[in-house]
């Protein structure tokens, strides 16, 4: 009884413990901290840090309990992010819950979303110079499109080793939106151009609203194939959305489908961040390069949107380039935010989501782009 | 690690040209998906005035057969047949019928030619243009 007892003993997580699962488990309170108490993202940061405590908790291997042990409950579920079928899925909800109306009323504010790409590429490079493979430069330069999903999708297909890292990178850096990017808006912009209004769009009737998922599905994978496991699922939940005739299926799709994939998504990538694995030189220079991607991405739309004002009659307040970055709907919060701190009845929401969906496309683009190359 | 290494490393792995044709299509691709989407509204438009289009198309291709066919059929003895005419018709009103024209010419003796054949003449080189129902007006200038 007493072997029992020592053997009992020595299985428990006290004496398992390694002191890089000591980090991440304070890692992982954090983020629950962040999430309920600060409101950063909770959606996210509650299941990835409850996650985080999950797959950090010492077990023994052999039993089947680690998400990277073969016919383990957890790796089963993992499969979602290292098959790449969760990105689409929330890809749907994003379409079903998302209005382009902004955008089709002024499509030439896609270009914003287009220059804010140019973070991806610029720390592609970035990441290149420090001898990462081009696959996982790639899967660190879309960090910089502040879209989790894709960040994972395309991590999953060129450098599936790095999916924890770079999708805590990717869902930190979106929670912290409100964080990094107002400092870069205000450097970047004066309180002049900070105080532009802009004039309201023009309404956009349905059977426009019906067609652009079609005519943007056709047109954008088209152009780049590779996105369309993404985009053709943006696109398939905003025509649900849009035809009303759909209506329950856009219901499930924004509500149930895109809640359960976030929940399955945030929890196994949370517990893909073992101590042993993720605490490596290796994540922390994808986290200094996440952040440089993310900021270059923003410096980019704001410096395109200033660029705009050159040629156009009727300027456009340059921090709605920000929102380029397809952080949905956060960038487009933060972008009103601080246009409403220099002048309080200046409205820029509606104006700001038209770059950050366009954000969304260009950021599925990029990764199908980068994914074509480079498979 | 000195600069040119690291720009040695970008090449080494086609770097650049990845950097540069990943954004060059990116781009391209939504300002070509800003383009489409920009036409929409104005393409949905047009379909919805779609009969005021192909009336226009016509009126732009058959217009001009009609100047031409008006204007060889627009004799001067026409001209001052219809200027007679329209003298008659301040006692008929801005729009009349072709039955009272026709009755009002011959009460007021006219009858050679007969005041049918011209009114029917007047119509086939659009002089009289219908209105309403059965009421026609002069039309101010038929081969313009």
């Amino acid at each position: 009884m007493e072997s029992l007892f020592l053997q009992f003993l020595s299985n428990t997580g006290f004496a398992l413990v390694d002191y890089r699962q000591i980090i991440m488990l304070c890692v992982g309170t954090l983020f629950i901290y962040l999430g309920i108490a600060k409101h950063y993202e909770p959606l996210l940061l509650v299941p990835i840090g409850f996650g985080i405590l999950m797959g950090n908790i010492p077990v023994i291997h052999g039993m089947g309990l680690s998400i990277y042990e073969e016919g383990s409950v957890l790796s089963y579920l993992y499969m979602g992010v290292t098959k790449g079928i969760y990105p689409p899925l929330i890809f749907m909800g994003i379409g079903a819950m998302t209005d382009f109306s902004t955008m089709l009323a002024r499509p030439s504010l896609m270009l914003l979303g287009a220059a804010a790409q140019a973070g991806i590429f610029i720390t592609f490079l970035g990441a290149l110079m420090l001898g990462f493979t081009p696959g996982e430069a790639a899967s660190i330069g879309i960090i910089g499109g502040a879209d989790g999903p894709t960040a994972i999708f395309l991590t999953s297909k060129l450098a599936p080793k790095l999916i924890g890292p770079i999708a805590i990178a990717a869902y930190s850096y979106m929670a912290l939106v409100p964080v990094i990017q107002p400092p870069i808006m205000k450097l970047l912009t004066s309180r002049k151009e900070r105080l532009i209004k802009m004039r309201e769009p023009r309404k956009v009737s349905k059977r426009e609203r019906i067609i652009f998922p079609i005519v943007g599905l056709i047109l954008s994978c088209l152009l780049a194939p590779a996105a369309l496991p993404l985009l053709g699922m943006l696109f398939l939940g905003n025509l649900l959305k849009e035809a009303t005739v759909t209506e329950r299926l856009a219901e499930t799709a924004r509500n149930s489908v895109i809640n359960t994939v976030t929940i399955l998504l945030g929890i196994t990538v949370g517990a893909s961040t073992q101590g042993d694995i993720f605490l490596t030189q290796e994540s922390i220079g994808i986290f200094v390069l996440g952040a440089l991607s993310f900021a270059v991405a923003t410096a980019c739309g704001l410096l395109f949107a200033k660029g705009m004002n050159l040629f156009l009659k009727e300027k456009i307040n340059p921090l709605i380039g920000a929102a380029g970055v397809s952080a949905v709907p956060d960038s487009a919060r933060v972008v009103h935010t601080v246009a409403q701190q220099e002048d309080p009845t200046n409205y820029l929401l509606m104006h700001a989501m038209a770059p950050n969906i366009s954000g969304v496309i260009g950021s599925a683009i990029g990764a199908g782009v980068l994914w074509s190359f480079l498979s | 690690m000195q600069i040119a290494t690291l720009i040695e490393q970008v090449s080494a792995q086609n770097g650049w040209n990845m950097a540069l044709a990943g954004i060059t299509i990116v781009f391209s691709c939504l300002v070509i998906l800003a383009l489409a989407i920009s036409r929409i509204h104005k393409i949905l438009d047009l379909l919805d005035n779609r009969d005021k289009l192909r009336l226009k198309i016509r009126e732009f291709f058959m217009g001009r057969e009609k100047e031409k066919q008006v204007a060889s059929l627009l004799t001067p003895t026409l001209a001052i047949e219809a200027a007679r005419y329209k003298r008659l018709t301040p006692f008929l009103g801005e729009s009349f019928s072709l039955k009272g024209l026709i009755r009002f010419a011959e009460g007021r003796g006219i009858t050679s030619p007969p005041p049918e054949k011209m009114v029917r003449q007047f119509l086939e080189v659009g002089l009289l243009k219908k209105e309403v129902r059965n009421l026609f007006t002069w039309e101010e200038s038929p081969a313009k």
